[in-house]
């Protein structure tokens, strides 16, 4: 059941085994606009109100239905009488923005950037990319074109500049994405943010000191010299943390060599495809016709 | 004093037994039971689920617990119309069953 409220849309549902089709009609909920909040059907509620039990637990269907895209907060439901669980809707809703409210005050700075060439995306961006949204409410990331790249390291990224902006522009916690061009400067960079910023939010003022430019701490040194030298001029640096050891297994340098040796994107993606056929996940291969386990 | 008809309406898609037993005590305190199910299209809009059987065999599931007279589908989970499908579907059992009574 759909409810429209002032402030949200609530569903409730079981969200057991996830398709295509649940994941539509999920979006469709979601394309309102408003805040979607998903009530999960408690194990219990399954089993002896809809006679089904599901295979995954409350708490895992809790997490898929989080992750699903749209979806805002979740809360468990017991029960399939819609006026009991719009007060549990209700109560979610009040936690869900108090526990925004508390994240926002916690936020050091108006808006944020991180800048990188996120060539191939990995889970040390994402990390990277999660850690530098939490001390700002808005968040930026600063994508190298492939001119730029070429001009700095002598090669092309394994992923062009669109499809590379394309993987950012989906991250949760990036809220827009900005080029940095062959011939940009850090106060060009500056400058995009500050513009980009005042497109998104008409009323609301921002200036140099408001902004924080976001690295990796094995960047610091570098970037404190630039910071004393002027080069950021108003705006603030921060660093979050890359360990070394970290560093060694997931980088953006271990999964591109990785790549190369598998003879670049279009071989890895192929070969993607065809690990997903010997897993039976039914993605039908080029030899077989009806997606039969590959040897 | 037992009910004459009484149902359920689910999913059937995997019935354990804390679904059974209340099933089961439902039809103790009745003369006929039967059990509306909802169909796939049901379940994935309004459950957001994939069921993992297909109606067929969810319904097969529901006839095969003792003491189910009738099994149907539901294909909404809008209160007035799954009011009219159950209301429908008990008339016609009724029928079924005052037929049988006249015959015997």
């Amino acid at each position: 059941m759909i409810k429209d409220e002032k402030d949200y849309i609530t569903v409730w549902g079981i969200f057991d085994t996830i398709s295509k089709e649940v994941r539509n009609s999920i979006s469709k909920c979601a394309e309102s606009g408003k805040t979607l909040g998903i009530g999960v059907y408690s194990d219990e509620c399954c089993d002896t109100k809809l006679f089904t039990h599901p295979d995954k637990p409350l708490e895992h269907r809790m997490q898929i239905a989080q992750g699903l895209s749209g979806v805002t907060f979740v809360f468990p439901v017991d029960s399939l009488n819609d006026y009991e669980n719009e007060k549990a809707a209700e109560i979610a809703y009040r936690e869900y923005l108090n526990h925004k409210e508390s994240l926002d005050k916690s936020k050091k700075y108006k808006v944020g950037f991180v800048i990188g060439s996120f060539d191939v995306l990995h889970p040390g961006h994402i990390e990277n990319i999660n850690l530098s949204s939490e001390i700002c409410e808005v968040l930026y990331a600063v994508v190298k074109t492939d001119e730029r790249v070429f001009d700095r390291k002598n090669k092309y990224p394994i992923q062009n500049t669109t499809e590379r902006a394309a993987n950012l522009r989906a991250l949760k916690n990036v809220d827009g994405v900005l080029f940095y061009d062959l011939d940009s400067t850090r106060v060009d960079i500056i400058r995009s943010v500050i513009s980009q910023f005042k497109r998104e939010h008409p009323t609301e003022t921002i200036e140099e000191k408001d902004l924080v430019a976001i690295f990796g701490d094995d960047l610091k040194e570098k970037e404190e010299e630039r910071k004393r030298n002027g080069d950021w001029g108003e705006v603030n640096i921060e660093f979050t943390p890359r360990p070394e050891e970290k560093m060694k297994v997931m980088s953006s340098s271990v999964y591109q060599a990785l790549i190369r040796q598998r003879g670049g994107i279009a071989r890895y993606e192929s070969e993607e495809r065809k690990h997903l056929v010997i897993n039976g996940y039914g993605i039908p291969n080029q030899g077989s016709s009806d997606g039969e386990r590959e040897l | 004093m037992k009910k004459k008809v009484d149902f359920c309406i689910g999913i059937f898609d995997n019935l354990t037994d804390e679904g059974l037993v209340k099933i089961k005590n439902d039809i103790k305190n009745c003369e006929i039971y039967g059990i509306g199910v909802y169909t796939d299209k049901i379940v994935i809009e309004d459950f957001f689920t994939y069921p993992i059987n297909n109606l067929e065999k969810r319904m097969e599931i529901a006839k095969s617990i003792d003491g189910v007279r009738f099994v149907f589908p539901l294909d909404t989970n809008k209160p007035e119309e799954l009011k009219e499908i159950i209301r429908k579907e008990t008339i016609k059992i009724m029928e079924q069953n005052n037929l049988k009574n006249i015959l015997s």
